[in-house]
């Protein structure tokens, strides 16, 4: 039951997460708990502690020991802007900033695209198109440190094929999932002017956070993008007729 | 000439009499009071799903988007706020009185609030801090004042 709130809560941040610097935050936001707050964003995250004070005295230096050979692995100028090494009674250690373009060899998964009527569309008429992707978290090293890379679909920009694009932080949803009849309106739906076959695709921007083992996300500010594959749509025109026998009965009849 | 369905002529948008305010102090007074009604109905809406006035009659642009999203989010999952925003404390940044854009520091409190689901389950993230900081940006429209963004304040507001 827990568990289930919980990943109510997960889908929620990472469907509703703004396209903008800021975060948004309102008074229903807030009461959600998602409001960007500053107090955690903090420079420097604490990787380990260590005694100097311990009378066994070789456990404090052999962890700072450690954590210098580590360093010594980067050139002398990492030490300076990577690592503040204080006086006893603790060793801090600070991780560098991450940009966005350090997570470079970090792919997050395409979303995947599709819509109803599925590889079909009238004119006139919206046709529901839906991207879906989920939050991924994807283990490795980074400037020389373990981490976690967490992704989130933070927006999704539609491309329908036909010079029209939509920006929205919403992936769409099904019709029958959005309790709505088919060929209405939905958040991520186009409607096509004119009769053909249109690709459309849908990109994904995921926001990023690092946790470098502490149990700490630092957020990374920009987006890493992924592309869905293409998703092809005959638009047809849908025209009425009256006939006086099914198809079945008379197939030479017209529209059959 | 091509009009809305209100049927109304648009107002001049560059009328020599178009409303600003006498002061700084002034502006953030209306301000103020615009995001506090503002409020003061979104928790009416909690109490009562018919009350008035309709807390998006305040707001335009984004942050009437963005509510009218969010809110159809939690429905969709099932979720509810309950309680009381308290507004702590609301602070000018860089009103103008020669501008129509006003911008506010609004400090809120969502301790007295819960997130609960279908069931009437508390689903209040644990780690959700009671209070936020949200910078706040007003537009004049003719002559009331609507909430365009509010997105979280980059500085301490709290």
């Amino acid at each position: 039951m827990l568990t289930a709130a919980v990943a109510t809560i997960a889908v929620l941040v990472g469907i509703i997460s703004p396209i903008g610097d800021g975060g948004l935050c309102t008074p229903a936001r807030a009461s959600a708990g998602l409001c960007a707050t500053t107090d955690n964003l903090g420079d420097h995250i604490e990787v380990g502690l260590s005694d100097s004070r311990d009378s066994n005295g070789p456990r404090g230096s052999e962890a700072l020991d450690s954590a210098q050979s580590t360093l010594t692995d980067e050139p002398t100028d990492a030490c300076a802007t990577a690592t503040v090494c204080r006086d006893m009674p603790y060793e801090i250690i600070s991780v560098p900033d991450v940009t966005i373009e350090d997570l470079a060899s970090f792919r997050p998964a395409a979303p995947t695209l599709t819509g109803e009527p599925f590889g079909f569309g009238v004119v006139g008429l919206p046709a529901n198109v839906v991207a879906a992707a989920s939050e991924q978290r994807l283990n490795g090293e980074l400037l020389g440190w373990d981490v976690t890379v967490r992704f989130r679909p933070a927006g999704y920009v539609f491309d329908y094929g036909d010079g029209t694009t939509l920006r929205t932080a919403t992936g769409g949803a099904a019709w029958a999932a959005a309790g709505q009849p088919q060929f209405t309106r939905t958040a991520t739906s186009h409607t096509y002017r004119a009769r053909g076959t249109y690709t459309a695709s849908a990109r994904v921007l995921y926001s990023a956070a690092v946790d470098f083992g502490s149990g700490v996300w630092r957020p990374v500010s920009g987006y890493v993008t992924a592309e869905s594959g293409a998703y092809r749509i005959e638009v047809l025109e849908a025209r009425t007729a009256l006939v006086d026998r099914t198809c079945a009965e008379d197939p030479r009849g017209p529209g059959c | 000439m091509v009009t809305g369905c209100s049927g109304q002529p648009a107002p001049e948008p560059s009328t020599p009499s178009a409303p600003t305010f006498a002061s700084d102090e002034e502006a953030f007074a209306a301000a103020e009071e615009t995001y506090r009604a503002y409020v003061d109905a979104v928790n009416a809406r909690r109490e009562d799903p018919h009350s008035t006035p309709n807390p998006t009659s305040f707001l335009v642009g984004d942050a009437f988007a963005d509510e009218l999203g969010f809110q159809r989010e939690l429905e969709e999952s099932g979720l509810s706020i309950d309680g009381p925003t308290q507004v702590v404390r609301i602070s000018p940044t860089d009103t103008s009185a020669s501008s129509s854009r006003i911008s506010i520091l609004v400090c809120l409190d969502s301790s007295k609030t819960r997130l609960v689901d279908a069931t009437g389950g508390n689903v209040t993230p644990a780690d959700r801090p009671d209070q936020v900081g949200a910078a706040v940006s007003l537009v004049l429209s003719g002559t009331r004042l609507l909430i365009e963004r509010s997105e979280s304040a980059q500085e301490q507001v709290c």
